[in-house]
């Protein structure tokens, strides 16, 4: 994004020559590409390919809703169980902060429209700051699954006894730290250098990423496990109210020795329950009459609750895929801000990856109770 | 589109910037959805909602989700022609949706009635 342009770093010369090398500038200003007759024009066909991608992710997440919604209808049962793995505090936590990113979104469009320019750089950094918040929640979020075994199908190991596990927060905590310090490193550099421009973008850069950490201690600090109340009215999830259920929460050690047993029989009950549900229903269990198949059960629903979880991953991971590209993109923006690109008749780049980051929100809005709020 | 003028200076500006009262308005209005739907979702049986509690969820989202699509992402002020199509892809999401599950309850019931010995211990992965 730094080398195609030969670019004055301090941004203000920008506008004199760095077209006219080739072309004639376009009267409508040095981003105007001269296919276009208007800047107005040039906004419009750019936002309208920015609808048409827009579109095309609403249809290919609709794939993993259709996922969901199949799953879910045929199996409601495992989505009442599963649930209260999840933390709807850290997911409530993360819904607002996802919002108030938008409100800063929208808020550096409308800067970026004003040629506000502090404005805008204030509004997208506290939008980076915010996604790297989302980052760091739902870095602590995982892990802990990880830690207790609460993997995709395939490796679900969830009540089995849990042996040494990776270092997993350090691992996915790794690139936001070399982020970090390399930002402030080159922010230091380049203060030295008395390169101002360069400065302020890695500073912005370093600040940034520093929100991830922000995030871990606030998913740290959530005292999860006092709020997590998983009673409920319906009869086969009162299983689900046993305090080591509720250990879900944040506190690492305690839940990994005191939670299992009580998991454990928490499930046989919560089995049992399927067991009688189901048998009227004339379902999966319509052959097992005896209490002693209850252990097959339990298997069962392990190996099903696991596919609870390769959804929860695919569906919240490709959005978190999403913040990640949205993060870039707002990188991309905080450069061409800096460099004061954007102007009254030239703001389609910020309006447009505004628009791509109000539909990461959107997503994540139907998310929520989709994972979160389950009974 | 107005070609009414040459110069960017005299320009009538296409932008429509958003008042920030109404950005803020919009920020507190998601905000106290998203405590109402954690509240709802805490208080489930005493509000007697049971099985709607999901229809209300997913209802609060969709007001949520209007509100940004409407004011956030300024469908509101935008061409006609890029809303018909953004909606549209609710449009096709909502036909994919509900053809396959309606495709997925035509065979269901084999599967219920697939003898459980028969199955294989473990539908996905393995160990």
């Amino acid at each position: 994004m730094t080398t195609a342009k030969p670019v004055d770093v301090n941004g203000n010369a920008i506008e004199g020559h760095s077209h006219d090398d080739h072309h004639h500038e376009h009267p409508d200003g040095p981003f105007i590409a001269h296919h276009f007759e208007t800047a107005e024009q040039q906004f419009d066909s750019g936002k309208l390919g920015m609808w048409l991608f827009l579109v095309q992710e609403i249809l290919f997440f609709s794939g993993l809703f259709v996922a969901y919604i199949i799953y879910r209808n045929h199996n409601p049962e495992i989505f009442e169980a599963a649930h209260v793995h999840l933390d709807k505090w850290l997911g409530g936590l993360n819904t607002l902060v996802l919002l108030f990113s938008s409100l800063t979104m929208a808020w550096a469009v409308r800067c970026s429209q004003l040629e506000q320019h502090l404005g805008a750089v204030i509004n997208i950094v506290i939008t980076m700051v915010c996604a790297n918040i989302f980052l760091g929640v739902k870095a602590i979020e995982y892990t802990h699954k990880w830690e207790l075994g609460l993997f995709w199908a395939s490796a679900y190991t969830y009540g089995q006894p849990q042996g040494d596990h990776p270092p997993y927060l350090l691992w996915i905590s790794a690139p936001f730290i070399i982020c970090t310090l390399v930002s402030t490193m080159l922010a230091i550099y380049f203060r030295v250098t008395a390169s101002d421009f360069w400065f302020k973008f890695f500073l912005c850069m370093a600040i940034s990423f520093s929100g991830y950490f922000g995030g871990l201690g606030i998913a740290w600090a959530m005292p999860s496990a006092e709020h997590a109340d998983h009673g409920s009215a319906h009869g086969e999830v009162h299983a689900s109210a046993d305090p080591g259920h509720n250990a879900s929460g944040e506190n690492h050690e305690d839940d990994d020795h005191n939670g299992q047993p009580s998991d454990e029989h928490a499930k046989d009950e919560h089995a049992k329950d399927e067991h009688a549900k189901d048998e009227h229903a004339g379902d999966e269990h319509a052959g097992d009459e005896h209490a002693g198949e209850s252990t097959h059960d339990q298997q069962k629903q392990e190996v099903n609750m696991g596919g609870f979880f390769s959804i929860y991953y695919i569906m919240t991971g490709l959005h978190a895929i999403h913040i990640i590209a949205g993060i870039i993109a707002l990188t991309w923006l905080l450069y061409r801000v800096l460099a004061l690109h954007f102007r009254k008749n030239y703001f389609g780049p910020v309006e447009n990856v505004g628009l791509y980051w109000h539909l990461v929100d959107l997503i994540w809005i139907y998310l929520f109770p989709m994972m979160y709020l389950i009974h | 589109m107005s070609h009414n003028s040459q110069h960017s200076e005299d320009h009538a500006y296409f932008s429509h910037p958003m008042p920030v009262w109404m950005m803020l308005a919009v920020f507190v209005a998601l905000v106290s959805l998203t405590v109402l739907t954690v509240i709802m979702s805490e208080l489930t049986e005493a509000l007697m909602i049971g099985q709607w509690e999901l229809w209300v969820s997913m209802g609060i989202a969709t007001v949520k989700a209007l509100l940004v699509i409407f004011f956030f992402m300024h469908v509101l002020y935008d061409k006609s022609f890029n809303r018909l199509m953004f909606f549209s892809s609710f449009l096709f999401a909502a036909l994919f949706i509900a053809l396959t599950l309606l495709d997925s309850y035509q065979y269901q019931d084999d599967i219920s009635s697939f003898p459980v010995s028969e199955r294989p211990d473990r539908l996905v992965g393995g160990q």
